[in-house]
């Protein structure tokens, strides 16, 4: 049987404070099961890849590329000296006042081919200088 | 091994009065006094574990489950308590509050502690709450005995006698009033949260919460009486 007593201020707010004492079992079952859910999750968790790996893959690409393309263009990296070029390889543009000039270098280039290397080092490196 | 036993015994008290000296020589008497509340006194949530929520949190993002152990113990009863309130299924009321800490767990990596750790939970819980009783129809009450209520500062026999008496109208009562009113209500002296953190809930004014609350208490008091 309630009383009709009306309910005070004190008591109001006692029974707003009021908190269950304790969880059920079944509560307490399902927090373990949802902890060790989570767990689970962990350990299947795949390797997340990461995304910069693909854009850095990618830059070190590129810089490869422009690197070869940079040592096709002024030779190979080992300083290999490029093949020379024959005479008769070379086409002359036809300017009268080069004509004397083109001859002499005609005449010239057998009469090159004869000498000893050496030598024919030693005319090149003077034919700077005035004779 | 007696006198030993006699000089801590007052040691004590002289040490834990020396907070309360204020040169009127009370200091020993107050000091007996706050052992003794001490002692009685119910553990809180931060004398029974001193580790910040917060802490806990970022532990939780980083995959520490005995973190999510120890929040979840911490916060389990506050949060049950909060639903039944509303729902008045303690069943029901359990099953929100798992799903409370499992949307905390997912989201624990985002978390930013800009507020106090209740208000964020609550702002869950408080979600989680409206969508439920939108969704939910007429459901089979399932309500707790009163002894499984524990309540604050109860003074006597009596005092508990009328509380256990009026446990069911107050539930009945509480869970007909518009949710608008009694989240504020509960959270006010369930929680013990300060008028801006329960407006931060809300989201609303501190000054429109105060007039909700006095609002909430009346008719809370009128609905009961008539039940009565």
């Amino acid at each position: 049987m309630k009383s009709k007593r009306p309910i005070s201020d004190n008591e109001l707010d006692q029974l707003l404070s009021g908190r269950i004492r304790k969880t059920s079992e079944r509560f307490d079952r399902k927090a373990i099961e949802m902890i060790h859910d989570h767990e689970s999750n962990q350990d299947r968790k795949v390797f997340v890849f990461p995304s910069w790996i693909p854009a850095v893959a990618g830059l070190a690409a590129v810089v490869t590329l422009m690197i070869f393309i940079v040592n096709r263009q002024t030779g190979s990296p080992d300083g290999a000296v490029a093949p020379s070029i024959e005479s008769s390889e070379i086409a002359y543009v036809s300017i009268p006042m080069f004509e004397d000039l083109f001859e002499m270098d005609a005449a010239l280039a057998p009469a090159a081919a004869t000498l000893n290397p050496e030598f024919l080092e030693a005319l090149h490196s003077l034919s700077g200088e005035p004779l | 091994m007696m006198i030993a036993a006699l000089q801590i015994s007052i040691f004590i008290p002289i040490v834990a009065g020396s907070r309360f000296r204020n040169g009127d020589g009370r200091g020993l008497r107050k000091g007996m006094v706050y052992l003794f509340n001490s002692a009685m006194a119910t553990p809180t949530r931060e004398s029974v574990d001193d580790e910040m929520d917060e802490d806990l949190v970022r532990k939780i993002a980083n995959g520490d489950n005995p973190a999510m152990s120890r929040l979840i113990e911490r916060w389990k009863l506050p949060l049950i308590s909060y639903f039944y309130r509303s729902l008045s299924s303690r069943e029901d009321a359990e099953d929100l509050a798992l799903t409370v800490f499992v949307r905390l767990q997912r989201a624990a990596k985002r978390y930013r502690a800009k507020a106090k750790f209740s208000t964020y939970l609550f702002s869950i819980a408080r979600r989680l709450l409206l969508n439920e009783l939108r969704r939910r129809r007429r459901k089979p009450v399932d309500l707790v005995e009163p002894e499984e209520m524990r309540y604050l500062a109860v003074e006597s026999d009596d005092q508990a006698r009328r509380l256990a008496e009026l446990e069911e109208v107050f539930q009945k009562a509480l869970s007909e009033l518009p949710e608008r009113y009694r989240t504020p209500l509960l959270l006010t002296k369930q929680e013990n949260l300060n008028a801006s953190e329960i407006a931060e809930i809300i989201g609303v004014s501190v000054n429109s919460l105060r007039v909700t609350i006095h609002r909430g208490r009346k008719m809370l008091k009128e609905k009961m009486e008539e039940l009565i």
